[in-house]
């Protein structure tokens, strides 16, 4: 891959999949400066390893497993403060947003933002292994996917979800009471 | 519709997926950095080379004199040759992060393990080269020229160079070890922790 192509594809991928990196960010971290630090690490490494891409992988499944590996390589402590400076961070991805669309405050809009704050919550206090196959799984991927994506049989992944699931439905339920 | 169907319904639907304006800052930041670490590594060798070079031209000026020297442009070759190992091996061997997670946990915690071997090898492939090279060849011109001159008077000199280099290769140890031990601390913690991820993700069931 030549580098024009390979900057054009991160740009390209960069505005279509923002969102996929933006759950997965909020999904590993809480505070706005950690999130805005994993956040620059997640775009550095999927940079670095834009150059691997084979078009046999869908661009999801491979943007969830770098994303997914620097959560949990930063999660582990190699936390490397990056200047805000000159960087993209979550912040300008919400100010663009808001640019973007205006915010929905219909009813049903709130009672959504009030359920994925709470999963958000939920994921967090999950282990770290967890909470990458909850996200998988919320964002609607299959059990192979999400088996090819980890690295694990998909049984495993099955008896591993259906005991988050209960444990998820419980504490997202508890707290919107 | 099930609650789980309403989670996943409401994930799916939250607004986090307008894109960002432009992407130049962020690129030229990797730039810089991927630029840091090559004129890093670009300086060190720069002048192990550029020593290398001047002592192999004083050398092959009196080759029948000079040639202990050679010594010391042997060692020099063998650090260059040994940073340039290291850095083809890293880009090789080093984790993928577009690998399943359980595979990146598995090469990150072979790479942990393989910087801290080469960490605890850094005086024998680093330092002892180094010193052995700048040493040696000192003995060699004492050797030459002993009973040319009063033994005190040729020995004194060899015994300050030896001391000065002894002092310097020590200090030079010093300093690492103690980079490395700090180093090692965290890299344990990180071993540790990639341990237990790995357990956790092949057992994710229990």
């Amino acid at each position: 891959m030549g580098i024009a192509d390979h900057e054009r594809r991160f740009r390209h991928w960069l505005s279509e999949h923002t969102g996929l990196l933006v759950k997965v960010v909020r999904s590993f971290a809480e505070a706005p400066a950690d999130q805005d630090d994993l956040f620059q690490e997640i775009l550095l490494q999927v940079w670095q390893s834009l150059p691997n891409f084979r078009d046999d992988s869908k661009p999801t499944t491979w943007l969830y497993r770098v994303a997914l590996n620097t959560a949990l390589a930063w999660k582990r402590g190699e936390k490397k403060r990056r200047s805000r400076h000159g960087s993209l961070s979550i912040a300008d991805v919400a100010a663009s947003s808001d640019v973007a669309a205006p915010p929905d405050t219909s009813l049903e809009a709130q009672r959504n933002d009030r359920i994925v704050e709470q999963l958000y919550a939920a994921i967090r206090a999950l282990p770290p292994a967890k909470r990458a196959l909850v996200v998988l799984y919320l964002d609607g991927f299959t059990y192979r996917e999400i088996a090819d994506v980890v690295g694990i049989s998909e049984n495993n992944v099955g008896v591993t979800l259906n005991r988050i699931k209960k444990d998820l439905a419980a504490a997202v339920k508890d707290d919107g009471q | 519709m099930s609650l789980l169907d309403k989670f996943q319904q409401a994930w799916q639907s939250q607004r986090c997926a307008a894109p960002p304006t432009n992407a130049d800052d962020l690129l030229k930041g990797v730039r810089r950095e991927r630029q840091v670490a090559f004129w890093a590594d670009a300086f060190v060798i720069s002048v192990l080379v550029g020593v290398g070079a001047s002592m192999s031209r004083f050398t092959f000026r009196d080759l029948h004199r000079n040639w202990p020297w050679m010594i010391y442009v042997a060692s020099d070759v063998w650090v260059i040759g040994f940073i340039l190992f290291n850095r083809w091996r890293r880009r090789r061997h080093a984790a993928r992060y577009d690998e399943p997670l359980l595979a990146h946990v598995e090469w990150s915690i072979q790479d942990i393990e393989h910087r801290m071997w080469q960490d605890r090898c850094s005086l024998w492939w680093y330092i002892v080269p180094l010193a052995l090279g700048c040493m040696v060849p000192p003995i060699f011109f004492f050797w030459m020229e002993h009973g040319k001159r009063p033994l005190a008077a040729s020995l004194t000199p060899l015994l300050v160079v030896e001391g000065v280099f002894v002092a310097v290769f020590t200090f030079v140890h010093l300093v690492m070890r103690y980079g490395q031990r700090k180093a090692n601390g965290k890299r344990r913690l990180e071993l540790d922790a990639l341990q237990t991820l790995r357990e956790s993700l092949s057992n994710t069931e229990e």
